[in-house]
């Protein structure tokens, strides 16, 4: 009797043990769900002008074998839009056009640019300018660390088309 | 009754803490990643970080071309996951190489991919194994061993990477420094002689020694072995005795990891002082500025635009 008892007071504490744990694992954990996300209307287009030669990064991280290493390198998100691995001069814009991917609200812009390793002490800089329907409704330059590479983040809120556009969230 | 069930809930309770622990240890058990050098096992250090055990064969200020292995190095290399090792014949007689095979472990070769300077001596052709005293080399060091280890441990990749693209960064802000720094010195002034040819890379990213091509200056060849251009000759003596009077060099500089005895004579016979110590082909002790590379190459660098701009005597080095 005591046996059986034993054997019954184990199952019970093992297989609630076991439920417990089971359950912990596959309980839902509450997530935000994000804000539909919409489409900004317009063309856009982005101009990235350098005062620098931009020469690809020796420095640069490259994990797969055969990449080229980029001296421009511009991305959306998550998503790369534009990847220079050549020479490019000084002061001669370069354009992504159309710039598709941007939403109504923030959206952020994240470029690098690699100047020559022996632009000793010298200031590098880049302007970007964002454009729709070929207008210009945000720019910004960023400035490098003296012989330092550019590394920056454009900020900026899309309206609708009748409203007005921000940079760095202020309206 | 009581003490039945206490005695079941005990050994149950015991039961699971034993299963909890072994399952812990299965799953920390990390990589264990054997370097031939101090900075290998730098570089694999700031990738890798805590998630791998590194290992150095080589301890602080010994030298690469005339170690001898051990016992020890060989049971080290047992338990090593992957192995690390600079190659164009830095480990004299290919012993990292020998010790990776004897264990049969992967080796991997952190200089593929780099240029070699080549150096001639008695006809024959040597590819310098001192890249990493170009900082823009020692990028091709970081992305190999990222690459190794990596394939590796695939699970981790995210990780590796993202240190070794922090570290790459701060090997570039290392190298505008450098050049920043050397732009202190004059050309004229900017003339390197050290205990042996290591600072060949050095010298030609950073603009030293333009009598010579830039290539460093030194009584001892590539090596301090017996190898094919290596230990000194009366010949590279005199050259380099004859460059320091022809050139004016205002002083020279001894090796943490080589004997200093000849640079010292060297100092006396041309009438000039040393400059200082640099770190060459071994790092500094732990706790040291010349503990990790970018602290190496720093105070290499501070050591030499000191002598060399300032002055042995104003600088205070040594």
């Amino acid at each position: 009797m005591r046996i059986m008892l034993a054997g019954l007071i184990w199952i019970v504490f093992v297989g609630g043990l076991a439920l417990y744990t089971h359950r912990q694992g596959v309980t839902p954990v509450a997530t935000e769900t994000p804000g539909e996300l919409r489409m900004a209307e317009g063309q856009y287009e982005l101009e990235i002008t350098t005062t620098f030669t931009v020469e690809p990064d020796p420095f640069a991280l490259q994990s797969d074998e055969g990449e080229k290493p980029a001296g421009l390198l511009v991305r959306l998100g998550d998503r790369e839009v534009l990847r220079k691995t050549d020479r490019l001069e000084a002061g001669i814009p370069i354009r992504v056009a159309p710039l598709f991917g941007l939403v109504e609200g923030t959206n952020e812009i994240y470029l690098e640019a690699s100047p020559p390793l022996d632009h000793i002490g010298k200031i590098n800089g880049v302007r970007v300018q964002i454009q729709r329907d070929g207008q210009a409704i945000v720019e910004q330059t960023f400035w490098s660390l003296p012989g330092g590479k550019v590394a920056d983040t454009l900020r900026f809120s899309l309206a609708a088309v009748n409203q007005k556009e921000s940079q760095d969230g202020h309206k | 009754m009581k003490a039945f069930l206490l005695v079941g809930i005990s050994v149950l309770m015991g039961m699971s803490l034993t299963l909890v622990a072994a399952e812990d240890s299965v799953a920390t058990r990390k990589p264990v990643l054997v370097c031939s050098t101090t900075q290998i096992a730098d570089f694999t250090r700031e990738i890798v970080g805590d998630q791998c055990v590194v290992k150095s064969i080589l301890a602080p200020g010994a030298d690469p071309h005339t170690y001898m292995p051990t016992p020890q190095d060989a049971k080290i290399v047992l338990g090593a996951d992957l192995c690390l090792q600079n190659g164009l014949h830095l480990e004299g007689k290919n012993w990292m190489g020998t010790l990776a095979r004897d264990a049969n472990k992967p080796l991997v070769t952190c200089t593929k991919g780099i240029k070699p300077i080549e150096l001639e001596a008695e006809g024959e052709k040597i590819a310098d194994p001192h890249a990493w005293f170009s900082a823009r080399n020692v990028a091709v060091y970081v992305n190999n061993i990222l690459r190794a280890v990596s394939r590796l441990d695939p699970s981790e990749q995210g990780r590796y990477a993202a240190r070794a693209k922090l570290y790459l960064q701060q090997l570039r802000v290392l190298d505008v420094w450098v050049r920043e720094q050397v732009n202190r010195i004059s050309p004229q002034r900017r003339i390197l002689v050290t205990s042996h040819d290591a600072f060949n890379y050095f010298c030609q990213e950073y603009k030293f020694n333009s009598q010579y091509n830039y290539l460093s200056l030194a009584p001892v060849g590539w090596s301090t072995g017996s190898e094919v251009g290596a230990g000194m000759t009366p010949r590279r003596r005199k050259k380099v005795i004859d460059s320091i009077r022809n050139y004016g060099a205002p002083a020279v500089f001894v090796e943490t990891s080589v004997n200093p005895k000849l640079i010292r004579e060297i100092a006396k016979e041309a009438g000039i002082d040393v400059g200082g110590k640099l770190y060459s082909d071994s790092m500094g002790e732990s706790g040291t500025a010349g503990e990790t590379y970018i602290g190496m190459m720093r105070e290499n660098v501070l050591t030499i635009v000191t002598a060399l701009k300032i002055g042995v005597k104003e600088g205070k080095q040594e």
